[in-house]
């Protein structure tokens, strides 16, 4: 899952991304309203948390414009104005959520994973496919037989996005796109390597590769 | 004495009843003086008449042949009266009968007006005249009855006052009139005012008569200026309360640290005195940010106000599938701040909403007060820790978890607008149950 920061605060936003990486999260950070909005615009994020008080450009007006735009990633407000009719202002702009600060990151963690889950439209609690439960707290997988295999950064990233989207044809690229940020060394062929190393973990049949199109994580496979 | 329209009313209307007063009293007057002078010309012809018929024989008697004179002199208590004096001889008009009237005696050439009480005891108008004929002195007095003139006069008089009185009525009136016409801009500004006050205006229109304009324009810039400083100041406190938050978000991030973390003792005493500045950070700022009553900011409107704010806690607490019951009037416009009211209704049904099982329900009311009651299905409150919510000038934070700032923000909010706050158990759902009544002043 990517996420996108946008923070002014650099202490904030460096502890942020530091916090939300080891929580399983590709991390892209922006310090303004007209970064943030424009990197909101043209890479795939699975959710975004905003801060309103920014420099450049509002929050709330980065908010609505990519809401005009129809860009529907789940945002998350984070802000130091949490009055009442602020966050009716924020909700209505088209906030999935809001967090007040100060707060902990467990919470926001938390709400990042209920507004990813909430817009790929699962509603449960616990990420599950077919007979695989993830641990997005643990990061841990657990199998049909009830084993929990332990899972590396990359490999809980990838697969979380695999559970996200089951049944979908996943191309390598959008699957470098929402599994490494910005920054990152993209090399699609890493891609194949991790995926060798979840079916070797989880089962031949859990990811099928479709020649030329890309991969299809099967939910019935266990 | 403040009312203008009284003022006016009684300095017009007493000027009225002066300026007719003194009409009545002239035309009065003018009426009398000329009917007297005009009834004193008759009987001087009269008299004159009198006087060429009048003979005087040898031993002085005085004759006036029969059919020389007039009816009434005749016709006994007629109101015609005649006496004429020359010499030691009297001759008197047969209306007189056997009653005299007063003597008067004239120079020739000297005549005398007098009323005197007549035969029958009416009121007579005597004209006596001095004359010399035929070598001796003749006075001739003539009386003539005023009760009946006295009486068209006083008629006349009477009509004439009863059509004054009615123009006066008629004027008093137009006055009246004019006058509540000329203060409508006044009462319209009045009315404007009170409708600033309950929220249904933001400002007076400046379509007025050029003597109140400059008020209606200062009273204007006046609330202009206050909204603006409320806002500015509120703006202020939000980037105050922006600048502090941020950093202390990233000192509750520092207990995550790996050598803060090691020592468990540090960490929590880090921790908690971290959650102590961000509740203090809280309540203050919430209690700065606060309108109050009778401050300029936009009004609050259950219907416009409510629903958002509902929406926003369902998308919240989408998770929990609560059953939200909310009731509250249609189209009632209230005169107290909007945001205030948001941050007190948020507070309150969040709360609630945080420790519903199932059901929440919100009752706002503002028929005579604003008042809301909210209740929840949860586990309410133990009637201890309720003596205590209800005790005045008891830190609720300090003093609770959970039913924590949020309530203190309520109390406080409710103290502002001379409110109170009761909390207590639900009777309908079972849990816990906040009524917040705020006056809304109705002032005139």
């Amino acid at each position: 899952m990517r996420i996108l920061i946008v923070e002014d605060d650099e202490a904030l936003s460096q502890s942020l991304r530091k916090e939300l990486k080891s929580a399983g999260f590709a991390v892209d950070v922006a310090n303004n309203g007209v970064d943030g909005q424009y990197m909101g615009e043209v890479e795939p994020y699975d959710a975004i948390v905003l801060d309103l008080g920014l420099p450049k450009r509002p929050g709330l007006e980065v908010l609505r414009q990519w809401r005009t735009k129809s860009i529907r990633t789940p945002v998350l407000v984070l802000t130091a104005r949490d009055a009442w009719h602020e966050k009716v202002e924020g909700f209505k702009a088209g906030a999935d959520d809001y967090l007040g600060k100060p707060f902990h990151t467990e919470e926001l963690v938390a709400r990042l994973n209920a507004i990813i889950r909430r817009s790929a439209g699962i509603s449960a609690n616990e990420l599950s496919v077919g007979t695989l439960v993830l641990d997005e707290d643990k990061q841990t997988v657990q199998n049909k037989q009830g084993e929990v295999l332990e899972l590396t950064g990359t490999e809980f990233r990838l697969l979380r996005y695999f559970m996200h989207n089951p049944g979908k044809v996943l191309s390598k690229g959008r699957l470098t796109e929402h599994v490494y940020d910005y920054d990152s060394e993209k090399d699609s062929n890493v891609i194949e390597v991790y995926i060798k190393r979840l079916r070797q973990k989880l089962g031949q049949d859990v990811i099928e590769t479709r020649r030329g199109q890309g991969y299809v994580f099967e939910a019935k496979s266990g | 004495m403040t009312s203008i329209q009284a003022r006016l009313g009684i300095g017009l209307v007493s000027t009225l009843v002066v300026l007719f007063f003194l009409q009545w009293a002239i035309v009065t007057y003018s009426l009398e003086h000329l009917s007297e002078e005009f009834l004193l010309t008759r009987l001087e012809q009269e008299t004159e008449g009198i006087l060429a018929v009048l003979q005087v024989e040898p031993d002085g008697k005085l004759v006036i042949p029969k059919d020389r004179l007039v009816d009434a002199y005749r016709r006994s208590f007629s109101g015609h009266y005649f006496r004429i004096e020359a010499g030691n001889h009297v001759l008197k008009s047969r209306s007189l009968w056997d009653k005299d009237l007063p003597r008067v005696l004239a120079a020739p050439g000297e005549v005398k007006v007098a009323y005197v009480t007549g035969p029958t005891n009416q009121p007579l108008i005597l004209r006596t005249a001095g004359y010399e004929k035929f070598g001796i002195r003749v006075t001739i007095s003539l009386g003539h009855d005023l009760s009946e003139f006295k009486s068209d006069r006083a008629e006349l008089m009477v009509a004439y006052g009863g059509i004054s009185g009615t123009a006066l009525l008629l004027l008093i009136i137009i006055q009246m009139l004019t006058v509540r016409r000329g203060l409508r801009p006044i009462e319209k500004v009045r009315a404007q005012l009170r409708a600033i006050e309950h929220g249904e205006l933001t400002e007076l229109s400046e379509n007025a008569p050029k003597e109140i304009r400059p008020l209606v324009k200062e009273i204007n810039r006046l609330l202009r200026l206050l909204g603006q400083r409320m806002q500015r100041s509120r703006n202020s406190l939000g980037n105050l309360a922006h600048a502090l938050k941020t950093p202390l978000t990233v000192l509750a991030q520092l207990s995550n640290e790996r050598s803060i973390k090691s020592n468990p003792e540090l960490a929590r005493r880090y921790i908690e005195q971290v959650e102590i500045i961000r509740r203090l950070t809280e309540r203050e700022l919430k209690r700065a940010r606060l309108a109050g009553a009778g401050m300029a900011g936009r009004r609050f409107e259950p219907s416009t106000d409510i629903p958002p704010l509902i929406a926003t806690l369902e998308s919240i607490y989408r998770k929990k599938d609560l059953a939200l019951d909310i009731d509250f009037p249609e189209n009632a416009k209230t005169p107290v701040d909007r945001e205030d009211m948001m941050e007190m209704l948020g507070n309150l049904v969040d709360n609630a909403c945080k420790w519903a099982r199932k059901r929440v329900k919100l009752e706002v009311n503002t028929d005579k007060d604003l008042v809301f009651l909210i209740e929840d299905d949860g586990p309410g409150v133990p009637p201890d820790r309720l003596t205590k919510l209800a005790q005045r000038g008891v830190r609720i934070d300090e003093a609770t978890t959970g039913h924590g700032l949020g309530l203190a923000i309520v109390v406080d909010t409710a103290d502002h607008y001379g409110g109170d706050v009761y909390f207590g158990r639900s009777a309908r759902l079972g849990g816990f149950m906040v009524r917040v009544r705020i006056p809304l002043k109705r002032s005139t």
